[in-house]
């Protein structure tokens, strides 16, 4: 922890003062860390999951992008576009914040090579704003508008029987609930042609479930970890700043909340407030974020102890003012590292859930509800239900904690633990 | 010292009151709190009577309300909670219409005697393991460690309890462990040394996913403090004395090494303990965290705050051993 | 600061931690047990105790059943082996069980013996007395106290110790007298006659007298006992009194067709054991007090392991078989039968799962005896509706949300064939159930039709559409069933066909228990319990709407209430049985519930055993089993 040194912030202090483009602390410890093979792999694997979990509708889906339809009384045929009419509210939301935030990053991509510091980061700002705004106008919109649509005509068996024709499937015909309920020799089948995974309990196919459940992970994990970031930045700057006796007593807080096992503490949550996937999400939020305020605080009072600050408030500048305008953004890039754990905590921790039956409903598909699926002691021993998923988890915890532990080498080169 | 040990105890309270509040509040203001509980799972139906007969009972065991049904105003409700934890009477539980106290007193001895074996397994195995990573440190083995360490510490529990349990402990594929429990069902006749290895027996696919990712953090822990140490001034100077390697280490950076392991090991309970939750799930053991399971699913909340206490208790007492042991064992740290 | 740890630190470290283990391993597991098995001894101590005492009162007592009639003595049973006929008829012409009606015109039946199951097992050539029969709960009981606990493994155990008045011949359904001797029911229903047989005695040889039995009753009756479940079938009784020391009255304040099951249920518990002063006292026993006349005792229990049961060696009746019944408490059904396999159960109920996957195997079906049958109780799955929601309100509606729904289909496909559709309230097993009652097809074609007819078009989203309210609706589970959840996704699939949407919503029990208590439920997918011959007021009659009765749908239907309240004073069981049968018509073409079907009951039992055929309404009857004697496994 001593050997945070390298943090300081001066060059966003005196941007001005120097001619070159300066690399900050934070694009260094970047740079360092995404040397290694195995980071770029991790980086790899996890944008692949992100757009899988974003894009899992054009992906997995048993409705064709488009197809012809000879409808029964009359002689025309019509084009239809199955897949595109029955995407969902949340789809469509989920959408529109992917593009959203894919936007923000090639903006700031984009004005990378800008040289006047204070202009790049109000351009920055302007524009994160704005995509802000945007999202949350079109989500409400959607929100409004949007209606579920119900399509459950089996197209595949139109295709087959040759009353639709010029079909465009998905590369995976399946969806995370469609099943043939009425075949029995469609239920807890091994790996066969046609469903590459077998298929489960109820029929449906596991390789589709197995990628729809990557928007369960990452979007609980992401949100989870949102919420928990804000409380716990929030809680340990405002901790860090007025110190004293708020400090001892926000500890005793912190101590409490951390001194209850972390899945007793959900479980009680889970049992008091019910559970669907919102729910998780918010109860993961409110008891990770002990964590960040921990580390927020201590920067924070590192930080007021340093000399430049005592200069600045000598200069004039209110306390306040020097922490939460400059410490807190370079006090918060080092909260990044707890993050990637946090998040691959989260993923864990949520599998968990689901395996214990109390995370997500049904029918969606989540990793840890699939292995309980499986391993399910009323019923033989799926193991092509319990690989799959099981790997998932492992190789997106694994992703995380590589990236994490790289980040933090980089901080941190002496810091050897987990 | 003694200052410091009194400071460190008086800081307890507060946390020992947010806590108990926090648990008290969560489920105080819980919807269905003095719901009869699974009275009529078997379908069987109370008469309306007898059923609001029970809500009343229910409402006056947690102090809801008083003798004659008036209601109790919060703090006061809080307060007489705090006052039957102190003497003992931990409430009754909806589903066993048991006390809690009982039901824990029956459950926490497994928990902890399972934790307990993890660890020092753990400590086994991964004190040689990190040493020899960090005499190795930047060759193959090392590299091979840490990547070994960090899959491990990645490895989902309920991945590994499921296969284990799939295919080792099934009629299906391999029936070499039991699939269930601590213990074969009739022990009645075991000798002290069967009833041992019956138990070992059991206890050995749980073990498993127990052992792996404490390891996993151990071992790492234990490399870094070695490195730590070798970085010092004395090693130099050591070696500069022609001490031989193998003594160097092992007298010399393991045994300052062992310090801040000791000191994390009581750290170590706490986060076996909210695992159990899972372990106990997948192989049916009956333990704490099998309690908290079942009691989400009967929405037992009397059980789960109380778990919930005992669990967050336990963790305060093992905060509070680590903090104790440092200060004891390591004089350069100062205290005021 | 050089020395302080070291390796040997380290070691001893280790060592402690080690021996900590152990001790824990060893004093936190069996002192629990063993502080459960000294209260029971205790228990059984103090019964030793009073055994002295009552020598004499048991002295005098044979002293006096000397002189009586010889047909009035208690049938001799002899523990045999081999052939021998287990039960020596008594001498005497009154051997033959007495039914008459009596020229006041109540109905008198008078049993000289305790009855014989019918498929009693003693006249077998190869019947021996002996072994064991060891069964799995998957889980212990919370106490064993008569009257107090609710699960289904106390009442299993309690079977074996406590015995009733009379009992209900599992083919015949006639009601037999079995602690009691003669029963006389009076015309107008209002009172039953109960005499005791002169020679049963409890555990402890202490004699059943009607004193017992009115204290059983009163005590079953005591508002503060904790036994409401059990209690609230006996609201229709008035009080019972003892008339002399061998026979009691019960009085009721109307008819009542179930009386005389109530009366024959009542489990007979000893006053000079269970007196208590205060309710409390009686609720607060330690768990094991269970002492009563069965042909069991308790022997020990230990907590979360198992409970044993001994032959009770003063037992009045005819002898039991086995030495001992042993419950082992199992919870995961895949380690009871891996316990099976190993031998270590003697029988098993598996899932259905299981059962299909087993009984495949030729090497299996060779070395095991396996049954699927089925019980009047095995309980039955339905959809209640919500009748107050505008999407249910119509029958039409209600009859083609039963047609969408394929029961064979789900049956086969999710639960391996072992269950039967149902098409009403009553149990397809019992006599109650109307076989004439045609059941709604299958038919989606025709279900859309009646859609239609109903006034549902589709929208724009492929929705259907009344009055500009979408068809749209939660299906409430409980979140612990799996086979729940696949029917679930089943019927939200079937619907959606057609164009209703349907969301699944799993629930934690209790959560679920307290919506549907404050009707705030759109439907929801639960299961009843069954019974031979059921009483449909508490589901069914409009009475049980209001105030969280059962009737949670809101079913009214002033034709069934008329049924219901005449069917529940009519004695008679034919024309009852007819009621019955036109209630369930009308209930059955209203639909207020999607009724789905009755599972059965498996049993994989040990080679070893005979005469293990299910039968009757009750299908198991361990009361028949036996081992050859050169198969016995335990002496």
């Amino acid at each position: 922890m001593n050997s945070l040194e390298p943090s300081l912030p001066s060059e966003t202090m005196m941007p001005r003062l120097l001619s070159q483009r300066p690399r900050s602390y934070w694009d260094n410890v970047l740079a360092s860390a995404v040397r290694p093979w195995a980071v770029k792999i991790s980086v790899a694997y996890l944008v692949a999951l992100s757009l899988l979990a974003v894009l899992i509708p054009f992906i997995a889906n048993s409705r064709p992008y488009t197809v012809v339809v000879s409808a029964h009384n009359s002689m025309q045929a019509k084009r239809l576009y199955p897949l595109f009419r029955s995407l969902t509210r949340l789809d469509l939301i989920v959408l529109v914040w992917a593009g959203v935030v894919v936007w923000c990053v090639l903006h700031q991509w984009l004005t990378r090579k800008e040289s006047d510091l204070v202009r790049r980061r109000q351009r920055r700002w302007r524009v994160m704003i704005l995509a802000a705004f945007a999202a949350i106008a079109l989500t409400t919109l959607i929100g409004i508008f949007r209606h579920n649509v119900l399509d459950v005509t089996n197209y595949t068996r139109l295709v087959a029987e040759g009353k639709a024709h010029g079909a465009i499937f998905a590369p995976i015909k399946w969806g995370y609930a469609d099943m043939e309920p009425l075949r029995r020799d469609l239920i807890n089948k091994m790996p066969m042609p046609g469903h590459p995974l077998g298929t489960d309990g109820q029929g449906r196919d596991v390789l589709a479930r197995l990628l729809w459940s990557a928007r369960v992970a990452m979007s609980v994990g992401f949100v989870s970890q949102i919420i928990a970031l804000v409380i716990g930045v929030f809680c340990g700057a405002v901790d860090g700043y007025f110190s004293g006796i708020v400090d001892l007593l926000f500890m005793r807080f912190v101590e409490a909340v951390e001194a209850i096992p972390t899945l007793i503490l959900i479980l009680i949550f889970v049992a008091t407030f019910g559970r669907n996937i919102m729910a998780i999400m918010v109860i993961l939020g409110v008891t990770g974020w002990t964590g960040y305020a921990r580390f927020v605080r201590a920067e924070f009072l590192r930080l007021r102890s340093l000399d430049y600050v005592a200069a600045a408030r000598a200069a004039g500048l209110p306390l306040w003012r020097v922490l939460f305008r400059y410490m807190l953004p370079n006090g918060i890039t080092p909260v990044l590292v707890s993050a990637s754990f946090g998040f691959a905590g989260a993923v864990t921790i949520e599998s968990g859930l689901s395996f214990l039956g109390v995370g997500v409903r049904p029918p969606t598909a989540s990793w840890g509800q699939m292995l309980n699926e499986a391993g399910n002691p009323a019923t033989v021993f799926r193991w092509w239900e319990a690989i799959g998923p099981g790997l998932a988890i492992f190789l997106t915890v694994m992703a995380f904690n590589v990236i994490g532990q790289a980040l933090r080498d980089a901080i941190d080169p002496h810091g050897e633990a987990l | 010292m003694l200052n410091y040990i009194i400071r460190r105890l008086l800081l307890m309270i507060p946390t020992l009151f947010i806590m108990s509040f926090m648990l008290f509040a969560i489920v105080r203001f819980a919807p269905g709190l003095a719901h009869p509980g699974a009275g009529g799972t078997t379908g069987k139906l109370n008469s309306r009577q007898a059923q609001k007969e029970q809500e009343l009972e229910i409402k006056r065991r947690l102090h809801l309300v008083d003798r004659f049904g008036h209601p109790i105003s919060v703090p006061m409700q809080y307060w007489l909670w705090v006052r039957d934890i102190a003497e003992g009477h931990f409430g009754m539980s909806y589903q066993y219409d048991e006390p809690v106290l009982t039901l824990i007193a029956q459950r926490l001895p497994v928990t902890i005697t399972l934790n307990l074996i993890a660890t020092v397994i753990i400590y086994i195995i991964a004190v040689p393991g990190g040493m020899l990573a960090a005499v190795q440190r930047g060759r193959w083995f090392d590299r091979g460690f840490g990547f070994l360490t960090l899959a491990l510490y990645s490895l989902p529990s309920i991945w590994v309890g499921s296969m284990l349990l799939g295919f080792l402990a099934n009629p299906q594929f391999l029936d070499w462990f039991p699939a269930a429990g601590i213990h074969t069902t009739d022990t009645s006749h075991m000798t002290y040394f069967q009833y041992l290895g019956d138990y070992c027996y059991h206890i050995a696919l749980p073990l498993v996913c127990y052992v792996y990712g404490g390891f996993a953090v151990l071992s790492k822990q234990v490399r870094a403090a070695m490195l730590d140490n070798m970085r010092q001034d004395y090693v130099r100077t050591a070696r500069a004395k022609g001490v031989g390697n193998w003594t160097l280490t092992v007298r010399h950076i393991f045994r300052n090494s062992l310090l801040p392991l000791i000191t994390i090991s009581a750290g170590v309970l706490p986060g076996l303990l909210a695992g159990s939750v899972i372990v106990e799930q997948i192989f049916s053991i009956r333990g704490m965290g099998a309690l908290a399971y079942k009691a989400t699913f009967g929405h037992d909340l009397p059980v789960l705050q109380m778990v919930g206490l005992v669990g967050g208790i336990i963790g305060l007492l093992a905060d509070l051993i680590t903090d104790l042991c440092y200060a004891v064992a390591d004089p350069r740290v100062s205290y005021e | 600061m050089n020395n302080r740890f070291g390796v040997k630190d380290l070691f001893y470290v280790f060592l402690l931690l080690a021996l900590l283990g152990a001790v824990l391993l060893e004093v936190g597991q069996s002192a629990y047990q063993g502080r459960q098995i000294i209260a029971l001894q205790g228990d059984i101590q103090r019964l030793n105790d009073m055994q002295m005492r009552q020598l004499e009162v048991l002295k005098h007592i044979e002293n006096s059943l000397a002189v009586l009639p010889s047909h009035l003595r208690s049938t001799d049973v002899k523990p045999v082996r081999g052939g021998a006929v287990a039960t020596e008829a008594g001498s005497g012409q009154s051997a033959k069980p007495i039914r008459e009606t009596l020229p006041d015109g109540s109905r008198y039946v008078y049993y000289p013996r305790p009855p014989l199951s019918s498929h009693n097992p003693f006249s077998r050539s190869d019947y021996a007395q002996g072994d064991w029969l060891v069964l799995d709960l998957n889980e212990d009981p919370s106490t064993l106290v008569p009257y107090v606990p609710q699960g289904e493994g106390a009442y299993l155990v309690q079977g074996y110790v406590l015995e009733t008045l009379l009992i209900q011949s599992s083919v015949t359904l006639q009601w037999e007298p079995w602690l009691a001797q003669s029963y006389r029911v009076a015309k107008n229903g209002l009172k039953i006659w109960v005499t005791l047989r002169p020679n049963v005695m409890f555990s402890d040889g202490v004699p059943v007298t009607s004193k017992d039995v009115v204290f059983s009753f009163n005590t079953l009756m005591n508002p503060k006992i904790n036994d409401a479940p059990m209690r609230s079938s006996y609201t229709d009784f008035e009080s019972c009194k003892a008339i002399n020391s061998r026979e009691v009255v019960f009085t009721l304040h109307h008819p009542y067709f179930q009386a005389l099951a109530n009366v024959g249920a009542l489990q007979i518990v000893p006053e000079h054991i269970y007196k208590f002063k205060r309710a409390k006292d009686f609720n607060n026993q330690p768990p094991g007090r269970l002492i009563g006349s069965g042909p069991y005792v308790l022997q020990g229990w230990q907590r979360g392991q198992q409970l044993t049961l001994v032959r009770n060696p003063r037992y009045w009746g005819p002898a039991p078989t086995f030495n001992r019944v042993v419950y082992r408490f199992i919870e995961s059904p895949q380690a009871s039968m891996q316990d099976y396999l190993k031998g270590s159960l003697d029988a098993v109920s598996p899932r259905a799962a299981q059962y299909t996957r087993f009984t495949k195997d030729p090497q299996f079906v060779k070395h095991n005896i396996y049954y699927n049958y089925h019980t009047p109780s095995d309980g039955y799955l339905y959809i209640c509706w919500n009748l107050r929601l505008p999407m249910f309100h119509d029958r039409t509606t209600r009859t083609a949300l039963a047609m969408l729904v394929d029961r064979n289909a789900i049956i086969n496909s999710f639960l391996h064939g072992l269950a039967v559709p149902i098409n009403g309230p009553f149990s397809v097993f019992s006599p109650q159930n109307n076989k004439q009652v045609k059941p709604i097809a299958y038919s989606v074609a025709e279900a859309r039709a009646l859609l239609h007819k109903a006034g549902w078009v589709k929208n724009s989203d492929d929705i259907l559409e009344r009055g500009g309210k979408p068809f749209e609706f939660t299906l409430t589970i409980p979140s612990s069933a799996t086979t729940l959840a696949q029917i679930a996704g089943y019927i939200q699939h079937q619907y959606a066909r057609v164009g209703i949407r349907v969301n699944v919503s799993p629930m934690q029990f209790e959560v679920m228990l307290k919506r549907i208590d404050s009707r705030s439920f759109q439907s929801y997918c639960l299961a009843w319990t069954g019974s031979i011959e059921q009483d449909p007021y508490q589901i069914w009659d409009s009475a049980s709407i209001a105030d969280k009765g059962s009737n949670a749908g809101g079913y009214s239907n002033p034709e069934v209430d008329k049924l219901i309240a005449e069917a529940r004073s009519n004695l008679n069981t034919t024309s009852r049985m007819h009621q019955w049968h036109q209630i369930q018509a009308i209930i059955y073409h209203d639909q207020p519930y999607l009724f789905l079907f009755q599972q059965y009951d498996m049993m994989f039992i040990n080679h070893r055993f005979r005469n293990t055929k299910p039968y009757g309404y009750y299908g198991i009857n361990t009361g028949d089993w036996y081992v050859p004697l050169a198969l016995q496994k335990y002496h």
